[in-house]
């Protein structure tokens, strides 16, 4: 009993760590919640349309796509702008009705299956593992309801007129339209190429704040932090002299990233090393500072090391890592993009699977420089004002 | 040269010290002393720019330490309570790190270091971890870091507390080589009385005020008696024997025979401008309250005397 009061004492009488402990599964759950909360389906995708038919049944069919629960239209746009979105990663496919839509379906419905078919270009993003199967799973239930009720409706044609040799061809073979799936940036990408964008930003990220999380910590700890603020050396030289060290390391740590992944599990780097190299560091970077961040206020390896442990949490939520950034409400969106998480997650795709030139990745290289500066500009701002 | 200029200290409402003056001048030992919680660190962390001042008042080498704490920084050296080093680097490695946050090069640093370790007699040692050192080595290892950018002075913050009283003295001795070997200033805070005699001047403080500031043979000076005092030991000392000095003291003062009684421990100081009138009238004025004494010395005023007199409370050491 006495060990349990000194423990409650000791624990209640450092604010910030009883802050931490009480604060920090709220602010990892309403991130999770939030992230989920609008979520029935995890395989919710987002997708533009392309209408190049414009015709009564064409923006039925689109109607139905935007009632769809496994979808989100996001865009209804020309082709051109949609390929545009889809590689800058807004979008996980494009459905594309092609132009005689109206008319070849009209065809099939009077004079049945010998009549040329309707088109449906299904371009897919292959580098994101949910979409190839995510687009046609939520593309086949919208069909079958158009091909039942929705066109027999603008044909005026009553239900009960449809054969029942016609209702098996719809339901089960659905050779009304013609449906092309194109899996974009190629149909080999293996299981490692995928993950490898999910994972090693998080990897990254979290291993800069570990890095650089006990830095200032561990001379507070040592005792020895007093004595050299007593020496003409400005606060910001510590946190920059620090930093600067494990800037370095991350060096290492991006480049042997890549050696491992592109030799030993054979990661395809499309769009070039140099951007990659560029891509891990700036992750690495950004974690190295929200680490320098925690580490001027902290007071203990306890609170540092509990403070990880819900960032690593809260971004692996918002990152995108266990379910998709899209899935999730527009405000939680927006919060996840604040996080370089996302950016990083980016530009890796755009460079490894994807191949797409700087002009994608570029503002998520941006961002992530910026990102790291301003942490780095709150570690020097906190190492100022906190009184040691 | 180190002048504070009526030093205040105020943390939130409360006034941590408060008057505070006082001149250091090139190569003085001056000592810092009084009991825990008197303001010694206060004055300590001004000292080394942790507490902020207002202008003018505390002027270090010339430079004021509320506009130009930085250029302040580099002619004084500090050394902490706790040594506060790398306990994982060695003693080498603390002295080029240290240093070199003064801008010092480093083939300097290393050779000052290797004459650093024979002064401090630790030559063996200057490529040992800090951490397989005894506490009294890094103790001199402390002082020697605090010492690598040839400061103009020194700040030592209690640096023989937790230290036996052999190694105490050694350091002290290795402080006082130090002082006249470099002509280094040293500013030293202490809680033991005995220490304060190593130093040129004493700064007395309690209770957050400024006692006095003078060099330790003055400051007993300023007792009665010119440095001397009557000791009476007492066969016991419970509450009867109390009472009637207490009688005794009411006695002595009213006849002006003592100016200050100091009961407080086994021994009785009786503290008086004439001794020798006074030792033949004490016995005479103890028979009168009923009280017999074992002996009777005349013995040399301490400082411990003389922070009585002048505080009229008694020094507690904090170990």
């Amino acid at each position: 009993m006495r060990i349990f009061r000194n423990e409650l004492d000791v624990i209640s009488s450092d604010k910030k760590t009883l802050a931490i402990f009480l604060l920090g599964p709220i602010i990892v759950m309403v991130a999770f919640g939030g992230a989920t909360i609008q979520t029935e389906e995890l395989i919710t995708i987002n997708v533009a349309i392309v209408d190049e038919d414009h015709s009564p049944l064409s923006n039925s069919l689109v109607a139905k796509f935007e009632q769809s629960e496994y979808m989100m239209v996001k865009y209804k746009t020309d082709r051109a702008t949609a390929e545009q979105l889809f590689r800058e990663g807004e979008i996980d496919g494009i459905v594309v009705i092609q132009r005689g839509f109206d008319s070849k379906v009209r065809t099939f419905y009077l004079y049945g299956s010998e009549s040329e078919k309707a088109r449906l270009d299904l371009i897919v993003d292959n580098s994101y593992f949910i979409a190839p199967v995510a687009v046609p799973l939520a593309l086949q239930p919208v069909m079958i309801d158009f091909y039942l009720k929705d066109v027999p409706k603008i044909l005026n044609l009553p239900t009960g007129e449809i054969s029942p040799e016609m209702i098996k061809q719809l339901v089960t073979r659905l050779e009304v339209v013609y449906i092309n799936v194109d899996l974009a940036y190629g149909d080999d990408i293996s299981f490692f190429s995928i993950i490898f964008p999910l994972m090693t930003p998080i990897v990254l990220f979290v291993f800069g704040i570990f890095m650089c999380g006990l830095s200032i910590v561990g001379e507070r700890i040592r005792g020895t932090l007093p004595r050299l603020l007593k020496t003409p050396i400005r606060r910001s030289e510590i946190v920059l002299g620090k930093l600067l060290v494990y800037l370095i390391i991350a060096l290492w740590d991006s480049g042997i990233v890549i050696l491992l992944a592109t030799l030993i599990f054979r990661l395809p780097v499309k769009g070039g090393a140099l951007p990659l190299f560029a891509t891990l560091y700036l992750t690495t970077f950004t974690g190295c500072t929200w680490g320098m961040f925690y580490s001027t206020f902290a007071k203990s390896e306890r609170q540092v090391s509990d403070l990880q442990t819900y960032t690593m949490v809260l971004v692996m939520v918002l990152g995108g890592v266990i379910f998709p950034v899209s899935v999730m409400p527009d405000i939680v969106q927006s919060l996840a993009k604040v996080l370089p998480i996302s950016h990083s997650l980016n530009a890796i795709r755009a460079v490894t699977i994807k191949g797409l030139g700087p002009e994608i990745y570029a503002g998520d290289l941006g961002y992530m420089l910026l990102f790291g500066l301003i942490m780095l500009g709150l570690a020097l701002v906190s190492f100022r004002l906190i009184k040691d | 040269m180190v002048v504070v200029r009526n030093l205040s200290v105020t943390r939130g409402k409360k006034t941590l010290v408060q008057g505070i003056d006082f001149v250091v001048e090139r190569g003085e030992i001056v000592g810092i002393l009084g009991p825990s919680g008197a303001g010694k660190t206060t004055i300590i962390k001004v000292l080394t720019t942790e507490y902020p001042c207002p202008p003018s008042q505390v002027i270090i080498g010339g430079h004021d330490l509320a506009t130009d704490a930085r250029s302040a920084k580099q002619i004084f050296g500090y050394v902490p309570q706790d040594t506060q080093l790398y306990e994982d680097l060695t003693f080498l490695q603390n002295v080029l790190y240290f240093g070199g946050q003064y801008g010092m090069d480093q083939a300097y640093l290393l050779e000052k270091a290797r004459r650093l370790a024979t002064v401090v007699e630790l030559g063996e040692k200057l490529n040992d971890k800090v951490a397989r050192l005894s506490g009294g080595q890094k103790k001199r290892v402390s002082v020697a870091t605090a010492l690598a950018h040839d400061p103009e002075f020194v700040i030592l913050d209690e640096p023989t507390s937790g230290l036996d009283p052999a190694t105490r003295r050694g350091l002290w001795k290795f402080l006082k080589s130090m002082n006249q070997s470099y002509n280094v200033t040293m500013i030293v805070t202490t809680h033991y009385l005995d220490e304060a005699e190593y130093c040129d001047k004493l700064l007395i403080i309690n209770k957050g005020h400024m006692v006095a500031y003078d060099s330790p043979r003055r400051l007993k000076g300023r007792l009665p008696g010119e440095g001397k005092a009557i000791e009476l030991e007492m066969f016991t000392l419970d509450d009867y024997v109390s009472a009637k000095l207490s009688q005794f003291e009411s006695k002595a003062k009213s006849e002006r025979v003592a100016e200050m009684v100091d009961r407080s421990g086994y021994r009785v100081k009786v503290f008086c401008k004439d001794i020798p009138k006074a030792t033949s009238e004490i016995p005479h004025l103890l028979a009168e309250v009923g009280l017999g004494f074992k002996s009777m010395n005349v013995v040399d005023s301490s400082l411990e005397d003389a922070f009585i007199y002048l505080t009229g409370e008694h020094f507690r050491e904090e170990d």
